[in-house]
């Protein structure tokens, strides 16, 4: 139902019955995040300017170790997992708080399942009690990471069009098809397989998940796909891969709604990683403006520097709001339809050109390594294209203000 | 404005995702100037810029999507506004506001620690 909102009746359309509140955080999540900060500039840049081999994923397994024993110490682990599972319960909003933080580091998050998280998939928590045992529970230890096998060679972001199959078999299912670009799938000991499962219906009920585990007969890691960041994607095949009924995740047919529910939470996830590394080339170019002296000015005082620092200062703020606020209404049971889209893209293309300013007012410092800068540019990058590319996201919000006027 | 015509040429997909930046944008303004205390100078011109900048996208959108009557219409409202602007001082100041006090270091960008 789509209504004009009374509080703010300029508002762009939604379909909320009422209006959701202010965004506002409790003290516990303000005090996760001065925890994720002293562990940013205690733990992370440290590590960062030591000689730890971190242009790799993943990270050496004595680094990861040193990162979860911290960040355990230090109540960041589990931020958004709610406390009947061990977590800090501090929700989407706790997430984006500490993540600000963290993801300021190059070795903060360049995946969900890295060492300072220990906050799985959603997806997950839709698991069986059976599962949960085999799946979530030593994904909450930090004991095993898992990878989320949707996107195919054929495409991502048309996620109902996906081609891989799967039929009834004898106890259980059978499997066919191939998985592309899935982050770490060929290192984590199991992920969840998206397939067809009735052809008529696909997206409307005809789509299945399944828990897959590494060394199912069957399931290949066929290689590895280097892209611009460090994070690693594999490619993935499936040649009359069985799993048996008790590895089908949710219900039968129900894993495109599941998977468009955890992708809304993925998305506002991974927006905040283009936040907190927008904000550390923001910060570095800051310092840097005064410093850096040209024809016998510094930086700071040539009114075209300062005017290109005040839109990147706009543009930071306002990805902030927005990822603050579409965090909120995920907490509080709004199902933001068109503000989850529009915050993803902005944030994206926000860091972007946040990053490549920074870079490009540092000059030759900017592109090398002397600085995180480059790296950081690498690891958004792609951003503006997985879990739904920015042109993708706006056909989603064409799609919502159309179904307001219609309505 | 523009959402009413372009859902008049619903199949126009160019003029759907048009209309999306134009969300995006007015939605990124609108959090700025939701959260802007009056009397917080910096974040007024925080606002204001993002403010400027919606207006001055929605403006190059309506040119493609509205009409000559909704057009002139939606020039006369952003005349009305360009005014308002230069009347209060603001304009460009608001970006030399805000580089003076982050340079300065007597104002921030967000964070809650």
């Amino acid at each position: 139902m789509t209504t004009a909102s009374p509080l703010f009746p300029l508002s762009l359309p939604t379909r909320y019955t009422e209006d959701p509140p202010e965004v506002t955080l409790t003290s516990e999540q303000q005090d996760a995040g001065a925890r994720a900060k002293a562990f940013l500039d205690e733990v992370l840049i440290p590590l960062e300017q030591s000689d730890a081999p971190i242009d790799v994923d993943p990270l050496p397994e004595d680094t990861d170790a040193l990162l979860v024993k911290e960040a355990r110490a230090r109540g960041l682990w589990g931020v958004a997992t709610p406390k009947e599972y061990g977590g800090q319960g501090l929700g989407e909003l706790g997430y984006v708080v500490v993540r600000e933080y963290l993801c300021q580091s190059i070795v903060g998050d360049v995946r969900n399942e890295r060492g300072a998280a220990g906050d799985p998939w959603p997806v997950l928590f839709s698991a069986s009690e059976g599962q949960k045992d085999k799946y979530l529970y030593p994904v909450l230890r930090g004991d095993a990471g898992m990878f989320f096998g949707l996107t195919e060679p054929s495409g991502g972001s048309d996620a109902a069009g996906i081609l891989t199959k799967a039929r009834r078999a004898k106890g259980g299912w059978v499997i066919n098809g191939r998985k592309k670009w899935i982050g770490r799938g060929g290192q984590q000991p199991f992920g969840i397989v998206f397939a067809v499962t009735d052809e008529d219906k696909r997206a409307r009920g005809g789509i299945t998940a399944f828990f897959v585990e590494k060394g199912t007969p069957g399931f290949h890691h066929v290689r590895d796909l280097v892209t611009m960041g460090a994070a690693r994607t594999a490619e993935l095949a499936f040649e009359d891969c069985w799993v048996p009924d008790d590895n089908v995740l949710g219900e039968i047919g129900g894993a495109f709604a599941m998977a468009q529910r955890t992708l809304c939470q993925s998305r506002v996830r991974q927006a905040v990683y283009n936040l907190g590394a927008a904000q550390r080339a923001f910060d570095s170019l800051l310092s840097w403006l005064p410093e850096r002296r040209t024809f016998g000015k510094a930086l700071c005082e040539r009114e075209s520097v300062r005017w290109m620092l005040a839109r990147a200062a706009v543009d930071l703020e306002a990805a902030r709001a927005m990822i603050y606020r579409a965090a909120y209404l995920i907490d509080n049971g709004f199902d933001p339809r068109w503000e989850v889209p529009a915050m993803k893209t902005y944030a994206a293309q926000m860091a972007c050109r946040v990053i490549d300013l920074a870079i490009q007012l540092h000059g030759a410092r900017g592109i090398s390594s002397e600085l995180p800068l480059e790296r950081l540019y690498r690891d958004i990058r792609g951003f503006r294209i997985s879990e739904g590319a920015d042109e993708v996201q706006r056909m989603l919000i064409a799609r919502e203000m159309i179904h307001a006027t219609t309505t | 404005m523009i959402q009413q015509s372009v859902h008049s040429t619903a199949g126009d997909e160019g003029s759907q995702h048009q209309m999306a930046e134009v969300a995006i944008a007015l939605s990124a303004a609108r959090q700025l100037v939701w959260r802007a205390n009056p009397e917080d100078g910096f974040a007024v011109a925080l606002a204001g810029v993002a403010a400027r900048d919606c207006l001055q996208l929605a403006s190059a959108v309506a040119g493609a999507a509205l009409d000559e009557p909704r057009w002139l219409e939606f020039q006369m409202i952003r005349a009305l506004v360009d005014h308002g602007i230069r009347e209060s001082g603001a304009g460009s100041d608001d970006l030399a506001r805000v580089a003076e006090a982050l340079l300065a270091g007597t104002s921030h960008l967000g964070g809650v620690a």
